[in-house]
């Protein structure tokens, strides 16, 4: 098969190559990445044959894209699975509903692998196309085509505004029961100033005792950290590894997605489940958007 | 979950193994009655005083011949006499040395006597009292007279199990002399423990200081049992945090961790580790494995001495002299003047933390952290001190600039790992 290229033509908001994540390198300080959307990332790659987690465009805005090398299977979530032949391009609309949309096309984006990973990791500029945003004129290597195309079942969304699931702790001796409350009673809006290493909420301030003197602990994507003036973080896929403000709670993986499509300016309701649901909610997860692949 | 202890039967053979007594957190020392005399009795209190471990009475049936371990025909009025002779004997002894006797414990065949005999087990119950007071906590088995007894008596109950002793399928030991009674077997006694400590129906677990292979058996026990004690608490439903005891070397936790089946990662920081894994594949018991840690006193592997070469100019090296009441210079020449170890690699890719700093130039973090620091800045925070790998928001404060230092390589990571030794040299 001929070498194939994916040129970016031109851009209307960021957009990275990202993948299904790095996981087990964050005792090298290293996250564990992977998409903010992992369900549109699956169905994305799905639509064109692809792994689920197969490095893919994560795009906050619309772009240009143009086929070179070779002809080419493309789809934005999933949605919309069309040919492209060689030299042809497609304009793909800003998201729409989420705060990202995914464009994969087949064979993959061949951009080096790095600690097992090929998703862009902005803070250390490493992975993804020279470890940074895209730009017009860049030029990202395709792999060779896997396997055949699925037809991906675009209509089962999830409800935007339904509670997003989490379980409390486990910082729990830092948080009163009134400020628990208050975080599942109250009703958050994603800030702009939220990124793949954070999700910053507005909303009622959440008090607790901590000083900020206790040394950093371990941290995971979805843990809820509260910093000294009382506002919720909700860590991303880029998060740091270790932190030193407390955790009030940590939302649970199969609500990791739903969350992160939240855009600025969405609301965030929490509920707060057992150890069990979460389990029971993320072997759901899988059955749904992974197809046990 | 409570804490699970380790008690031990001591002071019963000439030739014990004093390392029984570092490894008990309650040693029962016999009281004369089916072995032991006072000069046994002073050697297991001095024992205990040395070690900190928590001294309990052992009366037994006299019966040296047997070693308290047949049952006898004795009246519940000369039984309450006995036991409490034995136990102000032991507590006579104690008191000289100033160690308070804090358990009690029947031995042998009349531990399991009067378990089975409300008279009996009241009456071993008030001549415990008479002799040693109310504020005693009594060993015994989790169910039967003795319970009832010390409850109606106000005395604490720590319900015991064997880690040493082959049980039959409805729970009841096998009795001795019978095949399996006795475990000498290192995994059958650690599988006991952890199943005894795990289910929540004891409080302590025994080891009979005359088991072949007590030392090895009471080093499994007590390490399973630290291990089992460690404060473990979900972080989501993907990970477990670990509270980690000062004791435990790091670097080797986090390789032990790392490996275990279903962990896909683990990550050490001062105070505790975390194992990440997928939700529906959940680790088997994350604690054991690090019982083998808790056990041998692992050394830290020599590690080799890394020197970054460095400028003080910070931007706030001024400041944090002048909170220090000292000059700049004195500031970096105090920073310079220590080894450092990394004491956790975090934050971002290839970010370590070294300590300790040198008390007299400890600073809090900024207030407000800056929104860009420069790649390779050197700052300080409370005690410690590290270099921005990447440019980054941070809130310490930047005394200085690492000068040709990579701290992350793509292709193999952090260059600083945890316990290596780090030197800065001032340039410039």
């Amino acid at each position: 098969m001929m070498a194939g290229w994916l040129d970016i033509v031109g851009m209307g908001g960021p957009a990275t190559v990202q993948d299904g994540g790095r996981p087990g390198q964050m005792h090298h300080g290293v996250p564990p990445g992977g998409a903010l959307v992992p369900e549109l990332l699956a169905r994305a790659n799905r639509a064109v044959g692809n792994p689920w987690g197969a490095a893919a465009l994560e795009c906050l805005g619309p772009l240009e894209l143009r086929a070179r090398g070779r002809a080419l299977r493309i789809s934005v979530d999933g949605r919309d699975a069309r040919a492209l032949a060689d030299g042809e391009s497609l304009r793909v609309p800003a998201p729409e509903r989420a705060s990202v949309c995914y464009v994969a096309v087949d064979g993959g984006l061949d951009v080096p692998e790095v600690l097992g990973g090929r998703g862009t990791l902005l803070v250390a500029r490493l992975g993804g196309h020279e470890g940074r945003v895209l730009k017009p004129g860049d030029s990202l290597p395709l792999g060779e085509t896997r396997g055949p195309p699925e037809s991906v079942d675009t209509d089962a969304v999830w409800d935007d505004a339904a509670p997003i699931r989490l379980v409390l702790g486990p910082d729990t001796e830092n948080f009163d029961a009134l400020m628990a409350a208050s975080l599942l009673g109250s009703t958050f809006t994603v800030s702009s100033a939220s990124d793949r290493v954070g999700m910053r909420l507005q909303g009622p301030a959440l008090a607790h005792g901590d000083e900020g003197a206790s040394t950093s602990r371990p941290m995971a994507r979805g843990a809820i950290q509260v910093t000294l003036s009382g506002e919720p973080i909700i860590l991303g896929p880029d998060h740091p590894t270790t932190g030193g403000y407390p955790l009030i709670a940590t939302v649970i993986r199969a609500d990791w997605g739903r969350l992160g499509a939240r855009r600025p300016g969405a609301t965030v309701e929490f509920h707060a489940v057992s150890q069990d649901e979460a389990r029971d909610a993320w072997r759901e997860h899988l059955r749904r958007f992974r197809g046990g692949a | 979950m409570t804490e699970c202890l380790l008690n031990i039967d001591l002071g019963e053979l000439p030739d014990e193994d004093a390392r029984l007594y570092a490894l008990a957190q309650v040693a029962n020392i016999a009281c004369g009655a089916h072995a032991g005399d006072d000069a046994s009795m002073r050697r297991a209190l001095e024992l205990c005083a040395r070690h900190g471990t928590r001294v309990g009475a052992h009366p037994s049936y006299e019966d040296r011949e047997n070693f308290g371990r047949r049952a006898l025909d004795v009246p519940p009025e000369v039984l309450r006499g006995q036991v409490a002779g034995q136990c102000s004997r032991l507590a006579r002894l104690a008191q000289e040395q100033r160690i308070p006797v804090v358990y009690a414990k029947l031995h042998g065949a009349l531990y399991h006597a009067a378990n089975a005999s409300p008279v009996l087990a009241r009456a071993v119950v008030e001549g415990i009292v008479e002799a040693l007071g109310s504020d005693i906590t009594l060993i015994a088995p989790a169910q039967g007279c003795l319970h009832d007894a010390a409850r109606n008596a106000g005395l604490s109950h720590a319900r015991e199990g064997f880690a040493d002793r082959g049980t039959l399928p409805d729970g009841s030991l096998i009795p001795r002399g019978q095949p399996g009674a006795v475990l000498t077997d290192a995994a059958r006694v650690r599988e006991n423990t952890v199943r005894l400590a795990t289910q929540g129906t004891v409080d302590t677990v025994c080891v009979h200081g005359d088991t072949p292979g007590a030392v090895e058996l009471a080093r499994e026990v007590r390490s399973t049992l630290d291990a089992l004690s460690l404060h473990v608490e979900p972080l989501g439903d993907g990970a477990l945090r670990l509270t980690l005891p000062d004791s435990l070397e790091r670097r080797a936790a986090r390789e032990v961790l790392r490996a275990l089946p279903r962990v896909v990662d683990a990550v050490v920081t001062e105070e505790h580790a975390c194992v990440y894994f997928d939700p529906d594949a959940p680790p088997d018991e994350p604690r054991l494995a690090l019982a083998r840690l808790l056990r041998e006193t692992v050394a830290p592997p020599e590690q080799t001495l890394i020197t970054l070469r460095m400028r003080y100019d910070g931007p706030d090296l001024e400041k944090v002299a002048a909170r220090a009441g000292l000059s700049v210079d004195e500031v970096a020449r105090l920073h310079a003047a220590r080894e450092y170890t990394v004491r956790c690699v975090g934050f971002l890719p290839g970010f370590a933390y070294l300590g300790e700093l040198d008390s007299r130039i400890v600073v809090p973090r900024l207030p407000t952290p800056r929104m860009r620091v420069p790649a390779l800045a050197v700052g300080i925070a409370g005690a410690r001190t590290g270099v921005y790998p990447f440019a980054s928001p941070g809130g310490w404060n930047l005394i200085g600039t690492a000068l040709d230092f990579t701290a992350f390589h793509p292709d193999r990571g952090a260059v600083l790992q945890l316990g290596d030794r780090v030197r800065f040299e001032r340039v410039g």
